[in-house]
């Protein structure tokens, strides 16, 4: 009862709760929120997260990754598209979700809509809607990301043709093909941004003997990353521990290296989609073939990889507008037009 | 720069691609094999005609990369294509993350007091209007049981004659009807009912300077404490029944029912109406 009258006061929600970021979409009103999900919290005496002691949450606890003191940690609590440290995942959404209400005399408790990986297991679903729950939600309702990314994009999801749809996120890389608001064929790697990162961060201990941390990897990826040989080469001058002298030195490196570098998961995600189309019904194959992939997630936005895939897989591809929030706006979309897409949509568990 | 100047003139989209590919000299078939097309596509995309196209985000993606092909500014295409209904949210900046969950808390707990002192203030209101109730249905249980429990008590008041009625092997009942058959003694009691018993005069109860005379049109409980805050009168007094107290004024009263009473205080007649609450509980001081 308590929970109704509180409902009456509470938006509803639609959220993307990524490896890298969470974006959070308010029916009706757009996305609200879009900030990395990274908590960072004290610790306590034996060196475990004080729950109690939240320091910082979304951009202020990301630039405190890798420059922490011995009192604060900064957690990302996500991991490969699913939790990995429930707790801090529910502070994490608990502090999202009031943040989007604003100031509110009842504690907010809106229905939620959560994207998940459509590979997770049950066991990490369950995860995701009870950390929902304990973050003060009232109802939580699952739908799979690839999914959510469709209606994003503007897909014509409920059409009897296949589309194909392939989401790069942080922590994992969905390909799914989807005709009548249902799934048809999905498929989900463990690849995503986080691994271009760590493929980065290797290819730079091996090469230049040099070590640098998750944050400069980011950097260089965002700023001279590309999956396909470009005509221009751009250079990057970044700084890092040499292993050998064990003093910061400063280095150059350039787009084609970093080409080189991310070869393993681009073709970790270049499998995926091979693997999809080969298991796609011959039917909807040929639907996908005509029309082309969609591009989406952050992982859309490394130039040159629509070309990678066209070359390699040899269907045209398409990057949706705004790639980013493509999953959150999907999901916002199905809040406003639930009639339209009816509850197949939707994940139950 | 001279590309730009082309897409600001009001041409559509598809003949400014169009018209850029032939400048390139590059056949509709060329550029359907570089992006993986069908020619009916991109000759669709020439001709404006997206009614082919599966639907609006594949014609954008399809117009981007078609621009991209020919080195044409992808945007400028995009904001050429008019497509405002599913353009995407803006990111609104109206969170503010500054705030702090603390606050929050103390306001939350300042409304729950209020709350608390609320429901607290309607409780004491509560209690107040309802003392009146109680206080008669104290009266009643009074009345019901105050013969049987009075009755080996000296008699004070009208419990006397009750004790008789109800214990009809007592003494007292039997007395006045000593000479009379059973059955007759009997029938008087079943015609008379109760009340044929008690009415008329009670002798003066205690000793003081003041007196006071109750009449009774109605049953009513009647307390009277004199001005030591001694008992002098605590009953109920049946119909037709005259009282007359006596003891030290001011005297606290409180009427069971004040309508059915007639109140004198020596000789002076007293009306308790103004002092009585809508049941009819009157409470009074006389002779102060």
């Amino acid at each position: 009862m308590l929970n109704r009258i509180r409902g009456f006061f509470s938006n509803d929600l639609s959220i993307d709760l990524g490896t890298a970021n969470t974006l959070i979409c308010i029916r009706g009103k757009g996305i609200v929120l879009n900030e990395p999900s990274v908590v960072a919290v004290g610790k306590t005496e034996d060196g475990a997260a004080n729950l109690k002691k939240i320091r910082a949450v979304g951009n202020k606890a990301k630039q405190m990754i890798g420059r922490t003191p011995g009192h604060i940690t900064a957690i990302r609590p996500l991991k490969d598209g699913v939790i990995a440290d429930f707790m801090i995942t529910e502070k994490m959404l608990q502090y999202f979700i009031h943040s989007v209400h604003g100031e509110t005399f009842f504690r907010p408790s809106p229905r939620v809509l959560i994207c998940v990986p459509s590979g997770s297991t049950q066991v990490e679903r369950r995860a995701i809607r009870e950390s929902a729950m304990g973050a003060g939600a009232r109802k939580v309702y699952l739908i799979e990301e690839p999914m959510a990314a469709a209606i994003g994009a503007d897909m014509p999801v409920s059409e009897a043709r296949g589309s194909m749809i392939l989401d790069i996120g942080g922590g994992t890389t969905e390909v799914a093909v989807i005709s009548l608001n249902g799934i048809v064929y999905s498929e989900s790697v463990r690849i995503g941004g986080d691994r271009c990162d760590e493929a980065i961060i290797s290819y730079v201990r091996r090469n230049y003997g040099t070590l640098i941390g998750d944050a400069t990897a980011e950097q260089i990826k965002h700023q001279i990353g590309c999956a396909f040989p470009a005509d221009e080469v751009r250079e990057i001058e970044v700084r890092g521990r040499n292993l050998a002298e064990g003093i910061p030195r400063s280095f150059t490196l350039n787009s084609n290296e970093i080409l080189e570098a991310l070869q393993e998961p681009l073709t970790g995600i270049v499998d995926a989609v091979k693997n999809a189309l080969e298991k796609t019904p011959p039917e909807l194959g040929s639907d996908v073939v005509e029309r082309g992939i969609v591009l989406t997630g952050g992982g859309a936005l490394l130039p040159g990889l629509d070309q990678l895939l066209m070359e390699e897989v040899g269907v045209s591809v398409i990057v949706a507008d705004d790639p980013l929030t493509c999953v959150v706006r999907g999901g916002g979309r199905y809040l406003e037009m639930t009639e339209d897409f009816g509850s197949d949509v939707l994940v139950f568990d | 720069m001279s590309d730009k100047q082309n897409i600001e003139t009001p041409v559509s989209v598809g003949n400014h691609l169009k018209h850029l590919r032939e400048k390139k000299k590059i056949s509709v078939a060329e550029v359907a094999a570089q992006l993986y097309l069908k020619p009916d596509v991109i000759e669709a995309l020439e001709r404006d005609d997206y009614t082919a196209l599966p639907s609006e985000a594949y014609a954008r993606g399809y117009l981007r990369n078609y621009a991209k092909i020919l080195g044409a500014p992808a945007d400028s295409f995009s904001s050429l294509y008019e497509s405002d209904a599913t353009g995407a949210p803006k990111i609104t900046p109206e969170v503010k993350l500054e705030k702090t969950i603390g606050e929050n808390k103390l306001v939350v707990a300042f409304s729950y007091f209020l709350v608390f002192i609320l429901i607290l203030l309607l409780f004491i209101w509560w209690q107040n209007d309802f003392t009146h109730f109680s206080l008669e249905s104290k009266t009643l249980t009074h009345s019901t049981n105050n013969g049987l429990r009075d009755s080996d008590k000296p008699p004070r008041g009208l419990s006397y004659s009750i004790t008789v009625v109800e214990h009809s092997d007592s003494p007292f009942y039997r007395a006045p009807s000593a000479e009379e058959s059973p059955e007759a003694t009997s029938s008087e009691y079943d015609e008379s009912g109760g009340s044929a018993f008690i009415t008329g005069n009670i002798d003066p109860i205690g000793s003081g300077p003041d007196s006071i005379k109750m009449v009774l049109s109605a049953n009513s409980w009647i307390e009277v404490f004199d001005a030591n805050n001694e008992k002098v009168y605590y009953d109920l007094a049946r119909t037709g029944q005259t009282l007359t107290l006596n003891g030290t004024a001011p005297f606290s009263i409180l009427l069971g029912f004040s309508q059915g009473v007639t109140v004198e205080f020596n000789g002076v007649a007293f009306d308790p109406a103004p002092y009585s609450s809508r049941v009819g509980i009157a409470r009074f001081v006389l002779g102060e």
